[in-house]
């Protein structure tokens, strides 16, 4: 890997205002990285290399006339169900191959004015469905820092972009963990910010009551840097919220051993040997931080699973009533509507048969309606142990990395997302961060979730975390 | 709509669904299909406290709004654009 794309989003907004490399050099570096690694990789569904080389240019001139933003002139990834007018975004599926969008999301829009430079568009499982990027008609993404095992998912092409030094940032979607996974699989930072916390306007959804948008960074700095550009209110969102969010990284470094963190009792066990290690270090960590450990409880965890799948997949079945070949897909022979939803892929109609099968009339009241007392009851009960803690502290995933071709649709795969699912359908913000055992070469991720609009005691914590982590 | 997936109730759930499931893929798809009823079961059976029916309906940060009303607003957005485009 080039040293220049090691370097963090911090770094190099320094270095661009220092004129140690404009961003035309820095934007040619992150290119050059990907057309070396990621023909083993796959993290990349398409890289606009003219577009991002006129960004750059673009960014350079706000540079040269003192361009504030400290996004200005840096190379991201966004992850291929965000819209980005005139540049292919298909969601992974055969069925928008070629599609392109007439507009952008509000939060490329917003990168685009900060003066950030898009690379390209990543990987995922089909419409955000999965949770290793094996589900992805157009191929699948490796991780990094094993090619031999998955990158997890959906937002897998995101994560390991950063990983490779093959984008500064990521923008990835999460609905039950999809930023926070992969994050943690590639031992980088992921979060899923409060809902409502950035806009969703342009983001193809999979199950709005849940999904947002975060970043995927190399430090927790980093994330603070991208969230604050890409939140906010916004008129074509309507549960997107109005609120002063002033700069994120404020609390970076300062001090939080008077932090009382909440450990969730029923996601101690269920977890790999590995990531049990991982975590018993990172609670430890805390600890010699000064800060207090107290164990709490969350009951509705046991039907978080159940629940998450039900109003995911009710959802997710009524969202691909577009892609019919008229409003979207591509028209396909004679029988219009069923020709073109044959491109749907295995877990997609998997997805669809159960929506339909909890949507019917008769099964409504069993089946969705219980999953949304459960989603309000999980909220209920987080909130009271939130009020025991600041912060609280469980797995990102059950497992690391796990071998390609192994992540079978099994309930064990899915029971290792429990406290992520809990956190979407609580609305709460989540991030992930990277820690490991000391004798086990793969990443493990650290969840912390605090309340409502916390974000950035979250990104402090994990800061200050990361480097006493190290020492 | 019976709990078993039977043959019929697959081809029911496909043809509702408006998807076609080819023969290589149906018994992947069966597989699965079962493990996520099965999950779905669990929730029918939990205990759960009583919860006004109302509290389940709502958007997280929006309690004036119906979940379905605020939620789903955003594919209009979605689709409504692009005509304007």
């Amino acid at each position: 890997m080039n040293d220049i794309t090691k370097r963090s989003v911090t770094e190099h907004a320094l270095a661009l205002r220092r004129g140690e490399y404009s961003a035309r050099e820095l934007t040619t570096e992150y290119l050059k990285v990907i057309k070396e690694r990621d023909e083993n990789i796959g993290a990349f569904l398409f890289v606009d290399e003219k577009g991002a080389l006129a960004d750059a240019d673009r960014a350079d001139e706000m540079l040269r006339a003192g361009e504030a933003s400290p996004l200005c002139g840096i190379p991201y990834a966004a992850k291929d169900n965000i819209v980005t007018k005139g540049i292919p975004t298909t969601c992974a599926s055969k069925i928008l191959e070629n599609y392109i969008p007439p507009y952008d999301a509000t939060v490329i829009t917003k990168l685009k004015g900060c003066g950030a430079v898009l690379l390209g568009k990543t990987n995922m499982d089909e419409f955000g469905m999965g949770s290793s990027t094996e589900n992805s008609a157009f191929g699948l993404t490796r991780n990094p820092l094993d090619l031999t095992r998955s990158p997890g998912g959906s937002s897998g092409g995101s994560a390991a972009a950063v990983a490779a030094g093959m984008a500064a940032f990521a923008l990835g979607s999460d609905t039950g963990g999809s930023v926070r996974q992969p994050a943690a699989f590639c031992g980088i930072f992921g979060m899923k910010p409060t809902y409502g916390a950035v806009s969703r306007y342009g983001l193809c959804a999979l199950s709005p009551s849940l999904d947002q948008i975060g970043p995927l960074t190399s430090s927790a700095r980093d994330g603070a840097r991208v969230l604050s550009a890409i939140c906010g209110g916004d008129r074509m969102d309507s549960t997107s919220v109005f609120r002063d969010w002033g700069d994120l990284t404020h609390v970076c470094g300062t001090d939080f051993s008077k932090m009382k963190i909440g450990v969730v009792r029923e996601t101690l066990d269920g977890v790999s040997a590995e990531v049990q290690r991982a975590m018993n270090c990172a609670l430890k960590t805390l600890d010699n931080m000064g800060c207090g450990i107290v164990e709490v409880s969350i009951p509705s965890y046991k039907y978080v699973f159940p629940a998450y799948k039900v109003i995911c997949s009710a959802e997710a079945s009524s969202n691909m009533g577009r892609y019919d070949g008229i409003r979207y897909g591509v028209a396909r022979g004679g029988e219009q509507f069923f020709g073109t939803r044959e491109l749907l892929g295995a877990e997609v109609k998997r997805r669809i048969m159960l929506g339909t099968f909890v949507l019917a009339t008769e099964n409504y009241e069993k089946y969705y309606l219980r999953a949304q007392k459960v989603k309000q009851l999980a909220a209920r009960e987080t909130d009271e142990a939130l009020s025991f803690c600041d912060v609280i502290v469980s797995p990102a995933a059950s497992t690391t990395a796990f071998p390609i071709g192994k992540a079978e649709l099994s309930d064990g795969l899915y029971a290792g997302d429990v406290s992520c699912m809990a956190a979407n359908l609580a609305g709460l913000p989540s991030l992930s961060v990277p820690c490991s055992a000391a004798d086990c070469p793969l990443p493990a991720g650290m969840m912390l979730t605090g309340k409502k609009f916390s974000e950035s005691t979250l990104f402090g914590l994990a800061d200050v975390f990361t480097e006493a982590y190290h020492e | 709509m019976q709990n078993e997936l039977t043959p019929e109730l697959f081809d029911k759930l496909a043809r509702l669904g408006g998807i076609t499931v080819t023969d290589e893929e149906r018994d992947a798809v069966e597989k699965d299909l079962r493990a996520l009823m099965r999950a779905a079961g669990r929730l029918a059976e939990a205990e759960l406290p009583e919860m006004a029916e109302d509290d389940a309906a709502v958007c997280p940060l929006r309690p004036d709004v119906p979940a379905e009303c605020a939620d789903f607003s955003l594919h209009g957005e979605f689709a409504v654009e692009r005509i304007i485009q």
